[in-house]
């Protein structure tokens, strides 16, 4: 359901059910206040009613008064004469009187006179009722004073009576009562008629004997008790007329009838009338409330809001980078709508940035992958996460085959030392070092069915926080160049091997012309000679030179290793060169700064002749009477040697080539005319075996001093 | 005709085997020089030298295979052997060690004076 459909729902029917809330409970309570109203005007309108019948009654006590104190009657009663008779009870004047009956008793309570006139003024026989009643009633008759009177209702088998009976005197009040004279008149149509005119009211009278006749009267005298002489009825919704109902009793207090009063219910309908315009109103309000506030919600919220969402909806789908949502005003939904488009723009920039982001890594993807060289990158627990085309050939496997696969495993890379085949874990060691790794010389990546020559490294990638994250490898298929070294370093031992055949016999013969074997030579022959023999020995070494460069080369120089102590390397490789140290007057010295000095893995015999190496050229280069001084140092890292002489020092020039093969610094040539320039290049091979730098500091004339530093790997093997 | 103890030379190279005869006649150690394995073996067969100067590059059978022949042979097994090459590859030197050589020399690396105290050594003299 819809938004606006909810708001409708939600607003009317809750409108609705408060509406006929608020309704219910105020016509419940304004009917029931109009019913207590109009309960008690019925009340005052039954006092009024029973005050009109009083009042009627008590008028005929006051009319007799007149009679009974009045010398005629006095006299009347005693001597009954006709002339009272003739002037006093003519038939209108009883109708004026308006009452029925005339009776004059004596004291004697015998009848003096008695009269009764119908309502149509016709003398009619009098009721035999009235007389029985006055017999039962003597107490109508006795009168204890002057002026007694009593009047009131009174039932006779012919009717009811409105009776009224005063003891008869003389008109100054002296005398005796004589006797009684009595008035009455029947209760009929007229009583009851004067009633309504009187109080304006609908008015009924029901005698005693009738009562049971008529339902309601016979329930409302069940009701009425000796307190109550009144009773209104609960009347029917829908009744047009009040009825209430009031006791009429007869003189000696039993019920003589009920009188029964009806008016128009004016207050309840004006009320009931109020209710209804209130409720037309009030309905007429509420459709109106319902229709502002859901035209009000419609305008501010609900229109804006659909508008806001078909905006969004119109945004998302298009999909374009620069859709932005519309909507004017100035309200909590312009704002959100301003807010949605902030957002909007910035996912559009983020957006950009990660298109941005995802073309460079993509171009550096494209740039690793179209490099010759194989590269491939694991995750630090050394599972392949990236491999490029090269590597892909290198190996013959595609990188969708072996994702996630353990580098290793897959880069099976074995290093041949002396036709053994050692396989090596890069890159598991490279994560265990945390350390950049080169491949060792000899390197093979072997492939199903061949093993090809590899060289490259292996590199720790880190994150911007310095933590190590994966490898990165880099490897080069150099089966070509491993060809051309094979070849070169083939023809190098075939020629060095062959030089030497020649070169040992002519050592030999010459030694033998020096040793005088074929006869004395003469002095002059034997100089010659023994240059010739000087110069075949520096051929020899030369050849010798050249052989060991090719066999390094052709890693048959690699030995095992073995984890040596420095200091008595160096002391064995001194004791070497001393003769020709003091031949040169080379002063050489051993400074042991801290022992013991062990943990350095390497092969003792390479390890000798580096050393051996740079203790020669100090010699062959220094000045007559100079000094070599070594010292060994060790550290928490690592431990160094560093060999310092005084001899001719290596020209600025010179010194980025004097590790390269058969280089020869331009003062070094002068010095000594002889030497293959191979010394250095076989000391930093033989050094890299160890796993050491050399470096070198140098002034020329004054000194050089290279430093060799062996980094501390104890478990390193 | 040789006197006892002598030493046999194998070598082919006859500017070698000059020096060697030259050297070792002046030394007064009577030597055979012969020039390949199979001369050699026939000549130690018939008379059983005190020492053998062994080249290992010779033509028809080189002295890898003239060594094992001999140490194959009960006979001939307990002769000493020296090596005398130019060939130092470290492969070599091993393999032939192995077959049972009492010492390995390059030749150019050594003077015939070295050669002469080892053979004198050897040979007790």
């Amino acid at each position: 359901m819809g938004l606006r459909s909810k708001v409708f729902l939600y607003v009317g029917g809750i409108l609705i059910v408060l509406f006929f809330v608020v309704y219910n409970v105020l016509s419940h309570l304004l009917i029931n206040d109009f019913l207590a109203l109009e309960k008690k005007e019925t009340e005052q309108n039954l006092l009024r009613v029973n005050d009109a019948l009083q009042a009627k009654i008590d008028e005929l006590g006051v009319k007799i008064s007149d009679w009974g104190q009045w010398d005629d009657t006095f006299v009347f009663v005693q001597d009954r004469n006709q002339e009272w008779i003739d002037s006093n009870t003519q038939n209108e004047g009883l109708e004026i009187l308006s009452i029925n009956i005339l009776m004059v008793v004596d004291n004697e309570k015998q009848v003096v006179f008695k009269k009764y006139i119908d309502a149509s003024g016709e003398d009619r026989d009098f009721p035999k009722g009235l007389e029985e009643y006055l017999v039962s009633h003597p107490e109508l008759l006795t009168h204890a004073d002057s002026a007694s009177e009593q009047h009131g209702v009174i039932t006779v088998p012919e009717g009811q009576l409105v009776l009224a009976a005063r003891a008869i005197t003389s008109s100054d009040g002296g005398e005796t009562p004589a006797g009684t004279i009595i008035f009455a008149y029947f209760i009929g149509e007229s009583l009851i008629e004067h009633l309504s005119n009187v109080t304006h009211l609908q008015v009924f009278y029901t005698p005693y004997e009738e009562i049971r006749e008529k339902k309601d009267e016979a329930q409302a005298l069940s009701v009425m008790t000796d307190n109550s002489t009144a009773f209104v009825p609960t009347l029917e919704e829908n009744a047009s007329s009040a009825v209430g109902y009031t006791l009429v009793s007869t003189l000696d207090n039993s019920p003589a009838g009920i009188l029964r009063v009806e008016f128009p219910r004016e207050i309840f309908m004006r009320g009931q009338n109020s209710l209804k315009l209130f409720s037309y109103v009030m309905l007429f309000l509420s459709v109106l409330f319902i229709f502002v506030v859901i035209s009000l919600l419609e305008i501010l919220v609900i229109r804006r809001i659909i508008r806001l969402s078909t905006e969004v909806d119109k945004v998302s789908l298009d999909r374009k980078e620069n859709g932005r949502v519309s909507l004017s005003g100035n309200d909590e939904f312009s704002r959100l709508a301003k807010k949605i488009n902030e957002m909007l723009q910035m996912l559009h920039e983020v957006n950009e940035k990660i298109i941005e982001e995802k073309e460079k890594s993509e171009a550096i993807l494209r740039f690793l992958k179209s490099i010759g060289e194989g590269v491939f990158a694991t995750n630090i627990e050394g599972k392949i996460i990236f491999m490029n085309e090269a590597a892909e050939r290198m190996v013959g496997k595609l990188f969708v085959d072996v994702e996630k696969k353990d580098a290793d495993k897959v880069f099976s890379f074995v290093q041949s030392v002396k036709g053994e085949q050692i396989p090596l874990s890069l890159v598991a060691s490279t994560l265990k070092k945390a350390h950049h790794i080169s491949f060792p010389l000899q390197s093979f990546l072997v492939q199903k069915k061949k093993q090809i020559p590899v060289s490259g490294t292996c590199s720790i990638i880190r994150d911007p926080n310095k933590e190590v994250i994966g490898t990165i490898t880099v490897l080069q298929d150099i089966t070509k160049k491993h060809e051309l070294d094979q070849i070169k370093d083939s023809f190098l031992s075939v020629a060095a091997h062959q030089l030497r055949t020649p070169l040992g016999s002519m050592r030999w013969s010459m030694e033998l012309l020096l040793n005088g074997d074929f006869g004395k030579l003469p002095k002059e022959a034997k100089e010659a000679v023994q240059q010739v023999y000087d110069n075949s020995e520096r051929m020899i070494a030369l050849a010798n030179d050249l052989l060991n460069v090719s066999r390094i080369d052709q890693n048959h120089g690699i030995e095992k290793k073995e984890s040596v102590d420095l200091v008595v390397v160096l002391q064995s490789a001194i004791q070497v060169m001393t003769p020709e140290a003091q031949k040169n007057s080379i002063q050489i010295n051993l400074v042991v700064k801290n022992k013991p000095i062990s943990g350095i893995m390497a092969p003792p015999k390479h390890l000798h002749e580096a050393f051996g190496n740079l203790l020669s050229n100090g010699i062959k280069y220094n000045k007559k009477g100079g000094r070599i001084d070594i010292t060994v140092s060790q550290d928490e890292k690592a431990v160094s040697v560093t060999i310092a002489d005084t001899g001719i020092g290596i020209p600025k020039e010179d010194q980025s080539k004097i590790f390269s093969k058969f280089f020869r610094a331009s003062n070094a040539v002068l010095k000594q005319t002889d030497g293959s320039g191979l010394g250095l290049s076989v000391v930093k091979s033989y050094l890299e075996e160890a796993n050491a730098r050399i470096s070198f500091q140098s002034q020329e004339n004054k000194g050089s001093t290279f430093s060799i530093l062996f980094p501390f790997h104890p478990t390193d093997s | 005709m040789v006197t006892n103890p002598y030493v046999l030379v194998v070598e082919d190279d006859p500017f070698y085997s000059k020096v060697y005869r030259t050297k070792l006649e002046k030394e007064n150690i009577s030597a055979i020089v012969v020039s390949n394995g199979n001369d050699a073996l026939a000549q130690a067969k018939k008379e059983k030298p005190g020492l053998m100067l062994l080249d290992l590059i010779l033509p028809g059978k080189d002295g890898f295979g003239i060594l094992a022949d001999f140490k194959a042979d009960p006979d001939l097994k307990d002769i000493k052997v020296i090596i005398l090459s130019n060939l130092s590859q470290e492969e070599d030197v091993k393999r032939i060690m192995a077959l049972g050589a009492a010492e390995y020399l390059v030749k150019s690396n050594v003077s015939i004076q070295d050669v002469v105290s080892k053979v004198k050594a050897h040979l007790g003299l």
